[in-house]
């Protein structure tokens, strides 16, 4: 799959007729400083940012699902409520309560103010990986995890990817069940 | 830990003075006609409150401002949304919701008796009042709706209800419950102060009416006084349903 990305923001060109491609199936790991436009890519891949360039989108037409940068939870509900009724169409009771077990969460119950920052993540993490998202896109999704927690996060992602593609934006290589077929720099 | 122990005190205390004053400057005029002191105020409430017919006026009163109320909420809970999804409803409402706030409540009482009979005047009267204080509300809460999060529903194709269960409620909740508050009492003054003018047969603002047509001052202020409490108790109960109502919803 291939995009071919260009991007003004007022003066300031971020992408001219970048060209990012992505083979299916395949893990991509995305790095670069901040600030050149990682997360822009991202959003123009899966259309949340408009490209000025309209010439080559292969991405178009697929769905995805995102862990954001924010985790994007709704805080007065409770951890399980907001995976039930965002995916309760296509995931059952037990295969979530069974997903919070294998992210260490043992509280599905519990208000997500309640949760810790590492924990929040972690939930994000499991939104998107049970929702039906025909791309994965993780946008640093181990922020704030501690190495045990970031242990847990990698194997539930190689247990749940389910062979989809994935691009994921990382600072730092991941472990051995999450190994990049390809390294994008920007 | 200090301020929380003295600032009940401090506030009874401030009560008290005011009391206080209004009873010594009630004894200085020393004429009923113009200003009765507050313990004769509280006499005279027990000995109204003791009548039928001032509780039949309480719950005919009650009933058509809490309707006017309801029914501005209702009216605000479907428009608003509607409002924030189509611009051509918000633009189409706009100049109905400005005329509302300014107009004066006598203006609007006097044009509205001419069309209804006075007996239903204080429902419409509440609802004009009350509606563009939620709907404004309730839109600008929609219309600030966190973008983040309705990308999140945008991306994971979120259904009606998830979407306003996760998103919507959860801001739009606090603003509901802030203006429900200020604009009760909005609801009972308007339709209070429509009430003495349609004068509508058995209702409260007919009873403050001919206590004013009978310089029946205390009865004035007791009178004053019932609405007071009728509106407080309706602002405590209007609370504890919101809240009741945000946590079922919170626990779904």
């Amino acid at each position: 799959m291939r995009v071919r990305v260009t991007k003004h923001f007022g003066d300031r060109v971020l992408f001219d007729g970048f060209d990012f491609s992505v083979e299916e199936g395949s893990i991509v790991r995305l790095t670069g400083p901040s600030g050149r436009g990682k997360t822009t890519l991202l959003r123009i891949i899966s259309g949340l940012e408009e490209n000025e360039d309209k010439s080559l989108s292969d991405f178009s037409g697929h769905s995805f699902a995102w862990v954001f940068q924010e985790d994007r939870l709704t805080s007065s509900a409770g951890a399980y409520s907001n995976i039930a009724l965002a995916l309760g169409r296509i995931v059952d009771r037990r295969t979530i309560l069974s997903a919070f077990a294998e992210l260490g969460l043992d509280e599905p119950f519990k208000k997500v103010c309640q949760y810790s920052g590492g924990m929040k993540r972690r939930l994000a993490l499991m939104r998107a990986l049970l929702s039906d998202g025909q791309i994965l896109i993780l946008d640093e999704p181990f922020t704030g995890l501690d190495p045990d927690s970031r242990a847990l996060a990698e194997a539930f992602i190689a247990a749940h990817r389910r062979g989809r593609t994935c691009i994921i934006v990382s600072h730092e290589e991941e472990g051995p069940l999450l190994r990049a077929d390809r390294t994008v720099s920007i | 830990m200090r301020t929380s122990t003295t600032k009940p005190f401090v506030k009874a205390l401030s009560v008290i003075f005011w009391l206080a004053l209004w009873h010594i400057a009630a004894c200085a005029v020393g004429q009923r006609i113009l200003l009765v002191s507050p313990i004769e105020v509280v006499r005279r409430l027990f000995i109204l409150i003791s009548q039928a017919p001032v509780w039949q006026a309480a719950l005919f009163s009650t009933l058509r401002i809490a309707g006017g109320f309801l029914l501005a909420l209702l009216a605000a809970l479907v428009l608003a949304p509607l409002s924030s999804r189509f611009s051509w409803i918000s633009i189409l409402l706009e100049p109905l919701v400005q005329a509302f706030k300014v107009v004066p409540v006598a203006s609007i009482t006097i044009v509205v008796l001419i069309w209804v009979s006075s007996r239903n005047l204080s429902v419409i009267i509440s609802f004009m009042m009350v509606f563009p204080v939620l709907y404004t509300n309730i839109l600008s809460a929609l219309r600030d709706t966190d973008r983040g999060m309705l990308e999140m529903a945008d991306v994971f194709n979120l259904g009606m209800w998830a979407r306003a269960r996760l998103v919507y409620l959860p801001q739009v909740y606090p603003y509901l419950m802030s203006s429900a508050s200020l604009s009760l009492g909005l609801a009972w003054k308007s339709g209070v102060a429509a009430e003495v003018i349609g004068i509508p047969d058995g209702s409260l603002g007919e009873l403050l009416y001919d206590a004013k047509v009978f310089f029946a001052t205390g009865d004035v202020f007791a009178y004053t006084l019932l609405i007071v409490l009728l509106s407080v108790l309706f602002e405590l109960l209007m609370k504890l349903l919101f809240r009741s109502l945000g946590q079922r919803l919170e626990a779904l």
